[in-house]
């Protein structure tokens, strides 16, 4: 009987110096978490902070760009005719279409851009003619003889009468408005000198594109 | 009198409505720049937003002009071909292709997913171009050769990488009709990579040496390799 009690007085006392070590580990572990809440009695809540970030290029052609640009003779405004003369600027139909014979083709900044944009355009491809089996080209580059199809640019509805820049050759990205700020237009006008002179009749199409970069940056590789 | 004046009045409001005012066809997108960090093996994704200032309903396509995704190699300075790696391995567009209705605003824009996604493992086109004397002859057989072929191979990624190029949302339909001039626009992506580093691909390698030659010693290989 007397070995039982010293054995149970033994047990007894393993048993409370654990649960006693058992509870100042979580004494010490609670007090260590709350280290910091004893130090920041005042700190409220933590309260949202959130913004949403707008930036955004965008652009607009006008109608009649978006249309194409279809070439006439050196005389007709507003309607497709042939092309007569192959050694002359023949004009694009929308050229003079406009109020004061202004131009119908432009490209506007978006209002809503948050940087100033700078446009590029480039060709898919020559103007391309498939006929019998065989494909003709008038190169819109015409780049030995100065021919091709030529374009002016300007801020108002009349931006020149003749070309001052050629396009340049398929899927090369050229600059028709370096710095163009939100809400501006730049106004176009396009002329085709034909070359070679000696393709033959029928219709020659491409298609082009016109990209928006944020101004300083390249317009890129021009994929169509 | 009344009648002259609303004659007037209406032929004054017939000629208001001139061509030019009006929006036309249109995109944007946002934002103009990124610059994204990834590490491999850790894939996220971030929204590009797509806007339509016109007046009309497009069809937006958006496309990645890599500029760094193509080197040249030369042996000795002879140049013996060029390599080429596919930009979807580290990153697509989700969706490529999207509706995105005439004056879209910033208060509902239309989202295109950027996910990057990139991997430990790279795989790559070695392309070789062979000369006209050689193509002569292949066509014989391949009418369709076009002068090269490629190689596919894989590579591990290294320390850091790069990928440089334009995002290019464009204008591939539109509610107008048949376009001849498409309007895009762009934005400039830069992507850091991490791969793994170099110092880690040499311990790897030590770490299997090491444990080659463990199993060797223990099965004994060294052993009956020293018997004459």
């Amino acid at each position: 009987m007397e070995m039982f009690s010293k054995n149970f007085n033994e047990i007894s006392k393993g048993v409370s110096s654990a649960i006693l070590a058992f509870l100042f580990l979580i004494a010490t572990v609670l007090v260590l978490i709350n280290i910091p809440n004893i130090f920041a009695q005042y700190e409220t809540t933590p309260a949202i902070m959130n913004a949403s970030i707008y930036q955004a290029v965008g652009i607009y052609l006008s109608d009649y760009l978006a249309e194409g640009i279809l070439f006439t003779n050196t005389t007709t405004i507003g309607i497709q005719y042939p092309i007569t003369n192959v050694n002359a600027w023949n004009n694009a139909t929308r050229n003079y279409n406009g109020s004061s014979y202004g131009t119908l083709y432009n490209i506007t900044a978006w209002s809503a851009n948050q940087v100033n944009v700078t446009i590029c355009h480039c060709a898919c491809s020559d103007l391309t003619n498939v006929t019998g089996g065989n494909t003709y080209y008038i190169y819109i580059n015409g780049s030995d003889t100065g021919e091709g199809v030529g374009w002016a640019n300007g801020t108002t509805s009349n931006p020149g009468d003749s070309p001052s820049d050629r396009f340049p050759k398929p899927l090369e990205y050229q600059i028709v408005s370096g710095n163009l700020a939100p809400g501006n237009a730049t106004y176009l006008r396009y002329w085709l000198n034909p070359y070679p002179n000696s393709v033959p009749s029928g219709i020659y199409n491409t298609t082009y594109k016109f990209k928006a970069v944020e101004i300083g940056q390249t317009c890129g590789i021009c994929s169509c | 009198m009344k009648k002259i004046l609303l004659l007037i009045l209406f032929f004054c409001v017939f000629f208001s409505s001139s061509p030019e005012v009006l929006a036309g066809v249109g995109i944007g997108m946002g934002p103009p720049k990124l610059d994204l960090t990834s590490v491999i093996g850790k894939s996220y994704f971030l929204n590009l937003i797509l806007y339509n200032p016109g007046d009309y309903d497009i069809k937006a396509r958006v496309t990645f002009e890599c500029e760094n995704c193509e080197e040249k190699v030369y042996l000795f300075g002879w140049y013996l071909g060029r390599t080429k790696e596919d930009y979807t391995q580290f990153f697509n567009f989700e969706p490529e292709e999207v509706y995105v209705p005439a004056q879209t605003a910033p208060e509902n824009p239309v989202y295109v997913s950027l996910k990057v996604h990139p991997s430990l493992f790279v795989k790559k086109e070695f392309i070789i171009s062979t000369p006209e004397e050689i193509n002569f002859l292949v066509r014989a057989v391949n009418p369709s050769y076009k002068g090269e072929f490629s190689i596919p191979y894989y590579t591990l990624l290294l320390n850091e990488k790069e990928i440089k190029g334009g995002i290019t949302a464009t204008a591939v339909w539109s509610s107008f009709g048949p376009m001849g001039a498409a309007p895009a626009v762009g934005s400039y992506l830069t992507l850091n990579i991490k791969g793994m580093p170099l110092g880690s691909l040499i311990l790897i390698i030590v770490a299997i040496v090491i444990i080659i030659v463990g199993i060797l010693w223990k099965f004994g290989i060294f052993k009956r390799l020293r018997r004459p």
